[in-house]
């Protein structure tokens, strides 16, 4: 919210300057976001007045005007349709400078000659847009410098108002934080008005006294529409708010003062008149100012004449009833909307306003007849010239209920336990009763406090004692170093995070990079990977943030593709994340920690050899590398299938018994749909198996000092026969001496038939108390070679 | 000296004379070893020179004897000295044969990157933990009863309306914030409670410095005693370690729903403050909530958001690049911390 300084000071007495103001705002929890000067950026600007206007002979857009520039007349070409006769106006003569440090020069305008420029408030960086030229008001003199001439300075504060404190939404509500921290009384505004005892009060029913607790209804007779008064339209530009006329100006004028939002009917088009403040009907129809036809639901509150809704209430004006520049008798309508109900009619109509922002954060309830009473003041001086405009003195103001203002038991004690400082009684005492807190009881405490009616977000001794904090300063807490105690036991926690670290420090060593990914993403995408339905969203940003992923890979193949799109020659990438697995509608999901791994392009490349593509093989080294440095055993790979892989490279993983994960090729096909370009292989692991519990310590085995002999073999085997029943049938048969076995060799093709190959294999033996003697390997190695003859129908090549 | 001697001697010279000229001939293994043989092997020069040893007078033969070592000795030096010769001759080229251009490229494995948001969040967790925060961890997909209602946030509250949140079907939303994991532990544990919760959280917000997902952590100590002043210590300690010993640490009022009083913290930043954490005494209602004391126990919780502080500490311009993964940014993180 913007806040004035030049309107600020109307209602408190500091000699702060604009950055002391802004700091002391921020310390007291009114964050000061920005601090904007608003300085008579330009020089030679007269005030001049519009003697004539002529159309230009060679343009239809543009007019000649005559200036009276306070010692000539000039001619001076204009282009603002709202350039006349009459008209006080801003005139830059030759040799001025406006911002941007653009100077007037004498210039040929199609043909006509033109001795300056009539200003618009933008072009004088008055304000930041602004339509026609800037009217000034008609008794300046001609020639009257116009930083002279107009109140031009001024600092406009952003504000970051928290949602609590809606108190601070106006000026008077700033500047009353701003009179309790220099200890200066507050400066009301003038609110008196003259008043005529003809006219009867217009009658007003609330029928729903929960959503309505309080509506003031004043009459006001005989206004006349004009332009505010210059000081009115400057303090408004300075909070953007664009002045219309006296009317409007008021009502606005008075939201941004007191923080009540107004609303002014013309009285002609209220039948009765009578005002019934009532819930609207499902379905009820009616126009808003902003000519839009909307549909109410038994959620709204309206506003209606004896007839039918005038307003939305607390949200905005009806169409039917809004006050026109012929405009005379006004019925002004200050009230109290309860803020749940504006709330949610203003959100589900995506109705923003002012007013509906204050409502909201709830206004103050003792202040409705006075921001009305200020309003009927403001509206009665300002009135056009020729009118005297009356208030009617009977009004009504319907009250059906009061809005709690609740005491809270407080003890003094209570602040210094909470904030770990001594803060005396009395400082507490004088805090609380200059932010217009009512404190009773005795002077230790405990007390009994009466919140201000302004205030609705105080209920619990908590809340005084930050109303005291942060009255004498956060600052006078003390900062001690930290407490730290010993924990007693593990933080199994932070051990577990560690080893997951210790996993992606592994990937990055092998030239992973770490992806993030959303966790959303497009059913069509996730419709590829899993038959099963995702979680949805039901209000997802884009169709392509909806589905709950169950798997990591959809995404990282995406984040494949993109980067192979942008030119990358090959492509690793890992994430960490969950995925969602549904268990149910309305059942919070299995969220299953993941690790999944693309990889794209060479494996190797250099100068030397040159690349080698990726493959399957590659991915599984690494797999079990992974396994290895984890501390786990090497997981068990069995062929399997999944839609989303190549039938033929697609394995699911094991370790120590649980199911780890899937690796393999990306289908060909879906490489193809999803337009990727390269061959691309993928892990989806779970990553509890491989991090879920600490590794145990290694145990060291004697590695034995007697040397090792190894023999080779080559075995022409079915291609049915898996290398790892080769291995393990090794491992069962349980021979004395083999050390270890290994595949050192596959060939294919050459002599041997289509549907079979050869697989060499590396065994060595070993004995751990004495070197084995040839006829010991030859017995053993023997052994093992019938047995895989027999096992396999393995014929020895 | 006898003629016999004197002639022996001259045969002998002779013979050393024509090995050293074939040491100096030749540059090859083979040819060295066929040379020497020719002089010292057993079909050699020095076969005829024994048998004529035999001929001589028996009190000459020591004399000749000795001739005939010495001149052997000097032709094994001397086919000796050639094999050195030749080494060296091999080896010199073997190093010429080696002689690389150290400066081509090396057979590499170009590190990989951790994720600047991920490194951020690994420097977070360390130092709270260093400062005995154990880490706790709670659902992504929440319902309203913890991510809202337990949090102070009940369906009215305004505050609701700060986060745009992701619905679900039930009661069932993407937790818009790491604060439900607060509520969990202090349902999980008896006071004292003091935890970390770092992870991912949601809103629906897309643009230039909001995206719909990001990263927060959590912190809670709850116990009899944990004043604001324990706020303020640990978490300008905490802030200190991160930006740096000598930085200005700013505390002032604000709200959240949760705390009372609450806290915005900020840190000295170029000319002015760059806002970090939010942070606060945990507020009476939730600590009913989950069924404390309030005048038994009391605590503070602070929040922190990891992406904005990422791509402050990385000058990282779009939040965007955070969640493409595009290997040209990500490889720009590569380098060890």
């Amino acid at each position: 919210m913007k806040i004035s300084l030049n309107w600020l000071r109307r209602y408190v007495d500091v000699d702060w300057d604009a950055d002391t103001i802004a700091e002391r705002l921020t310390l007291v929890g009114l964050e000061v976001d920005g601090v904007h000067r608003i300085e008579a950026d330009f020089t030679g600007v007269r005030v001049g007045k519009v003697q004539a206007v002529r159309p230009h002979p060679g343009a239809d857009r543009l007019q000649i005007a005559q200036v009276d520039t306070g010692d000539d007349v000039l001619d001076v070409v204009c282009g603002a349709p709202n350039c006349r006769a009459g008209l006080t106006v801003a005139y830059a003569g030759l040799g001025a400078r406006l911002p941007g440090g653009f100077k007037i020069k004498k210039a040929k305008i199609r043909g006509e000659i033109s001795l300056g420029m009539l200003c618009s408030e933008d072009e004088l960086g008055l304000s930041e847009a602004s339509e026609g030229i800037l009217e000034l008001p008609g008794d300046l003199p001609a020639g009257q410098p116009l930083e002279q001439a107009l109140p031009i300075e001024d600092v406009v504060f952003d504000l970051g108002i928290t949602a609590n404190r809606g108190d601070c939404l106006s000026h008077l509500g700033v500047a009353r934080e701003l009179a309790a921290l220099a200890g200066v009384p507050l400066k009301w505004p003038e609110a008196s008005f003259p008043v005529t005892t003809e006219g009867e009060p217009v009658p007003v029913t609330v029928a729903d006294p929960t959503r309505c607790a309080r509506y003031v209804g004043r009459v006001v007779r005989g206004l006349g529409v004009a332009p505010s008064p210059l000081w009115m339209q400057r303090l408004l530009s300075a909070v953007g708010v664009r002045p219309i006329n006296n009317l409007v100006d008021v009502t606005n004028f008075v939201l941004f003062e007191y923080g009540q939002p107004l609303h002014a009917f013309d009285l002609r088009d209220l039948e009765g008149p009578a005002i019934v403040v009532r819930t609207a009907e499902a379905g009820e129809r009616m126009t808003t100012l902003d000519d839009v036809e909307r549909t109410l639901t038994a959620d709204d509150l309206v506003i209606c004449d004896a007839a039918r809704p005038v307003a939305l209430a607390g949200v905005m004006g009806g169409q039917n009833s809004e006050v026109k520049d012929d405009t005379t008798d006004v019925l002004l309508e200050s009230a109290w909307f309860e803020p749940t109900t504006v709330r949610l009619t203003s959100r589900r109509l995506g109705l923003r306003s002012e007013s509906s922002h204050r409502f909201e954060r709830s206004v103050d309830p003792e202040r409705t007849v006075e921001a009305a009473n200020r309003a009927l003041h403001l509206l009665c001086a300002l009135s056009a010239p020729g009118t005297s405009p009356q208030v009617v003195e009977a009004f009504t103001d319907a009250r059906p209920r009061v809005v709690a203002r609740p005491t809270v038991e407080y003890d003094p004690a209570h602040c210094t336990r909470l904030l770990g400082v001594e803060l005396p009684a009395a400082r507490q005492r004088e805090a609380l009763e200059r932010l217009g807190f009512a404190v009773q009881g005795a002077e230790a405490g405990p007390w009994s406090v009466q919140t201000p009616s302004w205030r609705n977000d105080v209920d619990e001794a908590a809340d005084l004692v930050e109303e005291v904090a942060r009255y004498v300063g956060y600052a006078i807490i003390p900062t001690p170093p930290p407490r730290v105690t010993a924990r007693t036991g593990t933080d199994a926690g932070y051990a577990r995070s560690r080893r997951v670290r210790r996993a992606r420090e592994l990937l990055n060593g092998r030239g992973f990079h770490q992806a993030l990914n959303y966790s959303f993403l497009g059913k069509a995408l996730q419709a590829h990977f899993a038959a099963e339905a995702p979680l949805e969203l039901l209000n997802p940003l884009s169709e392509d943030q909806r589905a709950l992923r169950m798997l990591l890979a959809p995404r990282l193949v995406e984040n494949a593709a993109h980067n192979l799109r942008h030119g990358a020659e090959g492509v690793r990438l890992f994430e960490v994340g969950r995925v969602f697995l549904p268990r149910g509608a309305g059942v919070q999901p299995a969220e299953v920690e993941r690790l999944g791994l693309v990889w794209a392009g060479p494996a190797a490349d250099h100068w030397q050899g040159g690349p080698r593509e990726v493959d399957f093989f590659d991915l599984k080294g690494l797999l079990v590398d992974l396994c290895a440095m984890l501390g786990r055993p090497a997981p068990t790979l069995t062929p399997a299938e999944r839609p989303w892989l190549h039938p033929g490279a697609t394995a699911t993983v094991r370790l120590e018994g649980a199911d780890l994960g899937v690796i393999g090729e990306l289908h060909p096909g879906l490489a193809r749909t999803l337009d990727l370009g390269a061959r691309l292989f993928v892990a989806e692991l779970d990553l509890e198996p491989l991090v879920g519990a600490a590794a145990p310590a290694p145990r060291f085995v004697d590695f034995g000092r007697f040397p090792a002999v190894t023999r080779d073999l080559a075995l022409r085997l079915p291609r049915t026969v898996l290398a790892a029943q080769v291995l393990s049938s090794i491992e069962e048969l349980a021979l004395g001496y083999v050390d270890s076995v290994r595949v050192f060799d596959v060939y294919e093709g050459g002599s041997l038939g289509a549907d079979e190959r050869s697989l060499g294999l590396r065994v060595t033996y070993r004995a751990p108390d004495r070197t084995l003697t040839d006829e010991d390997v030859s017995a053993a190695h023997g052994r093992l070679v019938d047995h895989l003859r027999d096992a396999f129908s393995a014929q020895l090549r | 000296m006898s003629d016999a001697l004197a002639a022996l001697r001259a045969r002998l010279d002779d013979l050393r004379e024509q090995a050293r000229s074939v040491a100096a001939g030749v540059d090859r293994d083979a040819d060295l070893n066929e040379g020497k043989a020719r002089f010292l092997g057993r079909k050699g020069a020095f076969g005829p020179v024994m048998r004529e040893l035999g001929s001589l007078d028996r009190a000459q033969r020591p004399a000749a004897g000795a001739l005939i070592n010495e001149a052997k000795q000097a032709i094994e030096a001397v086919f000796a000295e050639a094999r050195a010769r030749i080494e060296q001759k091999a080896l010199d080229a073997a190093l010429e044969a080696g002689r690389i251009d150290v400066t081509l490229p090396g057979r590499r494995s170009a590190p990989g990157a951790t994720h600047p948001v991920q490194a951020v969040l690994d420097e977070l967790v360390d130092l709270l933990v260093e400062l005995g925060f154990a880490l706790a961890d709670g659902p992504e997909v929440e319902t309203e009863h913890y991510n809202f209602d337990q949090l102070n946030m009940p369906a009215s509250h305004p505050a609701r309306d700060m986060q745009d949140t992701f619905y679900l079907q039930g009661d069932l939303l993407l937790r818009t914030q790491t604060s439900p994991v607060q509520i969990r532990a202090m349902e999980d544990t008896k006071p004292p409670v003091r935890i970390i919760a770092p992870g991912k959280v949601f809103r629906c917000d897309a643009d230039v410095t909001h995206s719909p997902t990001f990263h927060q952590i959590e912190g809670l100590w709850v116990d009899t005693d944990v004043t604001m002043a324990d706020l303020k210590g640990v978490l300008s300690y905490f802030l200190r370690r991160l930006f740096g010993a000598d930085r200005g640490v700013r505390f002032r009022p604000s709200f959240f729903p949760f705390t009372e009083p609450s806290v915005e913290v900020d840190v000295e930043f170029g000319d002015g403050w760059m806002e970090v954490l939010g942070a606060g005494m945990v507020h009476p209602r939730v600590l009913r909530n989950v069924g404390f004391d309030p005048t038994a126990v009391q605590g503070f919780a602070f929040g922190l958001g990891v992406d904005r502080l990422a791509m402050v500490r990385y000058g990282i311009t779009d939040i965007r690049y955070l969640f493409e993964n595009d290997q040209r940014f990500l490889t720009q993180f590569a380098r060890g911390r």
